[in-house]
């Protein structure tokens, strides 16, 4: 969903849980991949003049990543806008950490439907190995219906959890809250913790797994995850690849009593919408109407792309944080409120 | 005077006479759940009519020290609603009030005392029902069913109460009123509703829920399958998930249990059948016939595929209801073949449920004692049924280590040691077989977000909590 900066260097590319635990005992500050990509998001119209300086993108999804050489020929426009949007400089000690190196499938248990990753596994290829069995994660995010520009957006399955964003199957199948059975999880005190469980039903305890899903990873990191498949056949079928660039600034969920006029007012700048979930996505900058309970993220502005100003889900937040995060260790910023 | 009586006036004063129970004969009343191996008198019981009358009892106690447990019909099987010994029980069984229905936008609020099945029978008309179905629907309540993230047979395609809950209100242990959520699901921020869903009534008192109303489905078929031996009716159940069928409910109910529903009920079922699976499936919306038809096909040609001795599709809504007799009586039909039964909930995958049951009934021969088996096949969620004579301590034991055994082997191939019933007090000691320290430390931390002191339902789901130890002391009471 947020295309990624050009020029950042990940120093610390950790291969185990352990790894991880240990540079975060030693480390003041910390910014994982997805925080990283949300800092430094591009907007579209930079996009298009990086792609004609053949600036290469997708690199956050290999350790090849960041030859001085490609960095230079980054077209002088995007190198300023980056320079205005770019927080100020990183705090001395700050660790940027991508856990791209932490991916594979650990097992995957056909018969039961469920499967076992590490969290930097990238969707589309847990999506290849589980097809060979006609199972899926029934995760459809709308813009991989329309032509994408070369500019890969992070999908590995931690980062999509930690963003936990609106999809096209959500009415049909749910979404990661439902799917994830458990969690291993590495904390910004060292702590690696199992969360939950690896069957369909359990209710053993609190399901700590259920804080990470869209928490950004600001409580903690995830490095494994157990998930629950689902049947192919039983998905309704993809939609064929639609015109139009994916240029969405807003998404949007209203009641479903609101959907119709949600959706009247701006017609001509949706880009996809669920009825069934009142899910919206909107293009354009300008502003969008607000309904009763809604609630709306923005893309393409850095890290103020959410809002969260309800007091007691503020107030619980800083509870949580005090007691998995107490120095504000991981992705600082990456809330809105903290 | 004693200690307990001035509590209890104490507590009238707060709320007036007539909302407060105490007495021999209230605390025998509510000494325990359907958990009944644990008893512990409280000093008194409160009936709170709002979320204000909750606020004032738990600022009450939280003033005086007094722990305090929630309890909607009591009918939890794991401990859940035990009170502390000499603590107050705030019964929610006047909280029973529908505060809002939104058939548009499908959600419903209303206050937690209220029995689940009300719930759906209240939207009925419109087509619509609250998903989540424990067996207990009829009197267990809205409340009880969001502390235990309740089950039920529906919900391999439904899913668990969790997912049916937009949004709570909810008492903390302090006090304070939170609004957790609303009737619009999801929205930036952290998942709180996924803690409070399943904590056991540990986290606070929720006094009202914003519930997700789920469309009756236009198709539904049911059928009834019985099999000479076991293995082809878990076989079977195997079978039908490999293949990518999402039937509505799988259960299985095996001989003990219909030998119990003939004594009881005459109810006739063919003879030398090992086991009944039950199936239903169901659709809505477009083609919803012939998907439904289609998907009894499948399932019928996979039971043929297992040996099944006799397939009984209902034709109608009456011939629905009988077959589901068979699950949803299995249990109370038990009373008839001994005094007493104690039904264990664990799980295990799927995949291992033909060899966890062998190791049931090897379990059950071992020790002596008898086992019935019902449960949902669908997601590995097996309930033993050990029945027994509790006036004789040997079998008692006896009973107490083969639910042990039972659970430690779920655990060995890799299930959990509770599918709906929770952790309560049943189960606190066995947490620490299926997390490791790191694993408990970081649950305390959740826990914690909402619940720092040891008042609100002290002592159940972690294990060895530090207050606990002092508490055990003061506070709780065991059976004989």
């Amino acid at each position: 969903m947020v295309e990624g900066p050009p020029a950042l260097h990940f120093r610390y590319l950790p291969s185990t849980a352990e790894e991880l635990a240990e540079l975060y005992q030693r480390t003041r500050r910390v910014l994982t991949d997805g925080s990283v990509y949300d800092r430094y998001a591009v907007p579209t119209e930079l996009r298009a003049q990086a792609q004609r300086a053949s600036y290469r993108h997708h690199l956050y999804t290999s350790e090849r990543i960041l030859d001085p050489e490609l960095r230079e020929r980054t077209c002088v426009a995007l190198r300023q806008r980056i320079a205005e949007l770019r927080e100020p400089e990183e705090e001395p000690g700050t660790a940027i950490v991508s856990t791209t190196r932490m991916r594979g499938i650990v097992e995957h248990m056909v018969a039961d439907q469920v499967v076992v990753v590490r969290g930097a596994t990238r969707l589309a290829r847990l999506q290849e190995e589980l097809a060979k069995t006609g199972q899926s994660i029934p995760f459809r995010p709308p813009e991989k219906s329309r032509r994408t520009d070369g500019f890969a957006a992070l999908d590995s399955i931690n980062h999509l959890i930690g963003y936990n964003l609106p999809h096209l199957l959500e009415a049909h199948c749910g979404s990661w809250r439902d799917w994830i059975l458990g969690m291993t999880v590495v904390l910004a005190d060292g702590t690696i913790a199992k969360c939950g469980s690896q069957v369909v039903k359990s209710v053993a305890g609190y399901d700590v797994q259920k804080l990470f899903v869209g928490a950004r990873g600001t409580l903690g990191t995830i490095v494994e995850v157990t998930l629950r498949t689902f049947s192919l056949k039983a998905l309704p079928p993809p939609e064929g690849s639609s015109k139009g660039e994916w240029d969405v600034t807003w998404v949007q969920r209203v009641r479903r009593s609101d959907f119709a006029q949600a959706l009247a007012g701006a017609r001509d700048r949706v880009r996809a919408c669920d009825p069934e979930t009142g899910t919206l996505w909107f293009a354009g900058d300008g502003d969008l109407s607000r309904y009763p309970y809604d609630w709306v993220l923005r893309r393409n502005c850095g890290q103020r792309n959410l809002e969260i100003s309800d007091p007691v889900q503020i107030g619980l937040m800083r509870k949580a944080k005090a007691l998995f995060d107490p120095d504000h260790k991981l992705n600082p910023g990456a809330m809105g409120i903290f | 005077m004693a200690v307990h009586d001035s509590l209890a006036d104490e507590l009238i004063r707060l709320l007036g006479a007539d909302k407060v129970l105490h007495g021999a004969a209230a605390e025998r009343a509510y000494d325990c759940d359907a958990y009944t191996v644990d008893r512990s008198k409280p000093a008194a019981v409160v009936l709170p009519e709002s979320t204000e009358d909750v606020v004032a009892v738990v600022r009450w106690c939280n003033e005086h020290g007094v722990p305090f447990t929630a309890r909607g019909a009591g009918t939890g099987l794991s401990g859940g609603a035990l009170p502390a010994l000499g603590g107050v029980v705030i019964s929610t069984k006047r909280m029973t009030r529908i505060l809002e229905i939104d058939i548009p936008n499908r959600v419903l609020r209303a206050q937690t005392g209220i029995a689940n099945k009300r719930l759906s029978d209240a939207v009925k008309e419109h087509g619509l029902h609250f998903a989540p179905d424990p067996s207990s629907q009829s009197v267990s309540t809205l409340g009880g069913n969001i502390a235990e993230n309740a089950g039920g047979p529906h919900t391999l395609k439904y899913g668990v109460t969790v997912q049916h809950i937009l949004g709570v209100t909810m008492v903390d242990p302090l006090g304070a009123v939170l609004e957790i959520g609303g009737p619009v699901a999801g929205g930036p921020g952290f998942d709180f509703l996924g803690l409070v869903v399943g904590g056991e009534g540990t986290l606070g008192v929720v006094t009202e829920a914003w519930v997700k109303l789920t469309p009756l489905p236009t198709a539904v078929t049911t059928a009834l399958i019985a099999f000479a031996a076991i293995r082809d009716a878990t076989q079977t159940v195997a079978d039908i998930v490999a293949a990518g069928t999402i039937p509505a409910a799988l259960e299985i109910i095996d001989h003990g249990i219909l030998g119990a529903l003939k004594a009881a009920f005459g109810l006739d079922y063919p003879a030398g059948a090992a086991a009944m699976l039950l199936v239903e499936c169901d659709a809505s919306g477009e083609g919803a016939f012939e998907r439904v038809r289609a998907e009894m096909e499948t399932v019928r040609e996979i039971c043929e595929r297992n040996q099944a001795m006799q397939i009984d599709v209902a034709k109608d809504e009456t011939e629905r209801a009988r077959l589901w007799m068979v699950r949803k009586k299995g249990v109370g039909a038990m009373g008839r073949i001994a005094p007493s039964i104690v039904t264990h909930d664990g799980v295990i995958p799927r995949s291992r449920l033909p060899e966890m049951l062998d190791f049931v009934y090897a379990t059950a021969t071992k020790h002596g004692i008898g086992v019935a088996n019902i449960f949902h096949a669908g997601d590995g969620n097996l309930h033993p049924c050990f029945y027994f004579d509790d006036r004789d301590p040997k079998q008692v034991q006896a009973v107490v280590e083969a639910g042990e055994e039972v659970i430690q082997r779920c655990l060995d191939l890799g299930g959990s040691i509770t599918g709906e019933h929770g952790v309560g007090v049943e189960k606190a000691d066995l947490m620490a077989k299926m997390f490791g320290p790191a694993d408990l430390e970081v649950q305390v931390r959740a826990k914690r977000i909402f619940n720092e002191g040891d008042l609100c339902n002290p002592c159940k789901v972690i294990p060895n909590q530090k207050s606990c130890v002092e508490h055990k002391k003061r506070w709780r009471g065991t059976a004989w």
